[in-house]
């Protein structure tokens, strides 16, 4: 019985009961997923406290959305479906409302001690040149990163596994680049 | 079937390495209803003031039984039907295009943001129709003695008023929609 069929049971009998369950689905789901969110939303973020903002609008979206679930997909395709569509949309408003995106360098930890420092501190060098990806490539490579497989990830975007393929490869030869430029 | 490539193996561990407050859930539900019941209220409102134009100007037909009268009403009942239908649309599909994979979600969201466009583009004409129709009206009225000229003055000063702000509204939503098409655009000449 999926989450879906667990809360319509519920509901019939007892709907307060049903409230309780889904808070607790929620509850379980965020304690699997809250990890890979937190560090989705780092890749289309940097500023923290817009990454905090573009989290609770994942969670809230999840939360509105868990009642829908049917088990058609899997439920990590469903979370990243989820959490990738309020991130483009966090991404195209912030364009919208004229806020450009924070422009970054990938730090060299040996050129200063300031500079190594901020590294350590805030993000790690793999971050920032994930953020410097076009969003396409990016989807795809923290996707992989998070363990799906290549089909889970085709089902996530909604393009074909060659196109998946195609464009890992990319991504990792960008990657490469800009860990190797220093 | 997971991803066992060498590099991703070893950039895996430094990407799950990251420590962000994951946070905790408990007032989201909370959320959730403030959220919807927002947008419950607006949506009520928006249908609301349509109700209320579709009343006002029936009743002012119904009373004032002209040509002048029937067309103004129908001009004024197909704006607001449309502009209804539009809102309903928009708000039905609000929360499940979450739901679909990313590709046909940026179709939905280009689809919506063309749809905005044309909203705009459409109450510009609307507005530019009203104003061929109002102003020829009261100045007529005005000829035949109908309306004083304090009269006209204070209502053509309202209808510019209006006007400039209906005009800042529209371009104000073209403007958004354009710029939201653009990231878009951005987005898939990227790969």
């Amino acid at each position: 019985m999926n989450v879906d069929e667990r809360i319509s049971a519920d509901a019939a009998t007892n709907p307060a009961h049903s409230r309780q369950r889904l808070q607790h689905e929620y509850e379980q789901l965020w304690s699997e997923f809250g990890a890979s969110l937190a560090r989705l939303a780092a890749s289309y973020e940097s500023n923290p406290q817009s990454r905090e903002d573009l989290l609770q609008e994942i969670r809230l979206a999840i939360w509105m959305a868990l009642p829908r679930f049917r088990g058609d997909a899997s439920l990590r395709t469903f979370i990243f479906r989820i959490a990738h569509n309020r991130a483009l949309t966090h991404v195209w408003r912030r364009k919208r409302s004229g806020m450009a995106e924070e422009s970054e360098e990938i730090l060299d930890p040996r050129s200063s001690p300031e500079a190594s420092a901020i590294n350590r501190a805030d993000q790690s060098r793999l971050l920032t040149a994930i953020r410097l990806l076009p969003i396409p490539f990016r989807q795809v490579l923290t996707l992989a990163l998070e363990d799906l497989s290549h089909a889970e990830i085709s089902a996530v975007l909604g393009i074909s596994e060659n196109n998946v393929a195609v464009r890992m490869n990319r991504a990792k030869k960008l990657i490469k680049e800009r860990l190797g430029r220093r | 079937m997971t991803n066992h490539d060498a590099e991703i193996e070893s950039w895996r561990a430094e990407w799950i390495a990251q420590e962000y407050a994951a946070g905790t859930p408990s007032d989201l539900r909370r959320k959730a209803v403030a959220q919807q019941r927002s947008l419950r209220i607006r949506h009520v409102l928006e249908l609301f003031s349509g109700l209320i134009l579709l009343g006002f100007s029936g009743v002012f037909a119904w009373k004032n039984p002209s040509a002048e009268t029937y067309l103004w009403a129908a001009i004024v009942w197909l704006g607001t039907l449309i502009a209804s239908a539009f809102s309903v649309r928009n708000w039905k599909s609000l929360w499940a295009a979450n739901l679909k994979c990313v590709t046909e979600f940026t179709d939905h969201y280009r689809q919506r943001c063309a749809a905005e466009l044309r909203a705009a583009r459409f109450g510009l004409w609307f507005l530019a129709v009203q104003l061929a129709i109002t102003v020829p009206w009261l100045t007529l009225d005005y000829l035949r003695k109908e309306l004083t000229g304090r009269c006209l003055a204070v209502s053509l000063l309202v209808l510019a008023l209006q006007t400039a702000g209906f005009i800042a509204l529209f371009r104000n939503m073209r403007r958004r929609a354009l710029q939201e098409l653009e990231s878009l655009r951005e987005m898939q000449c990227e790969p």
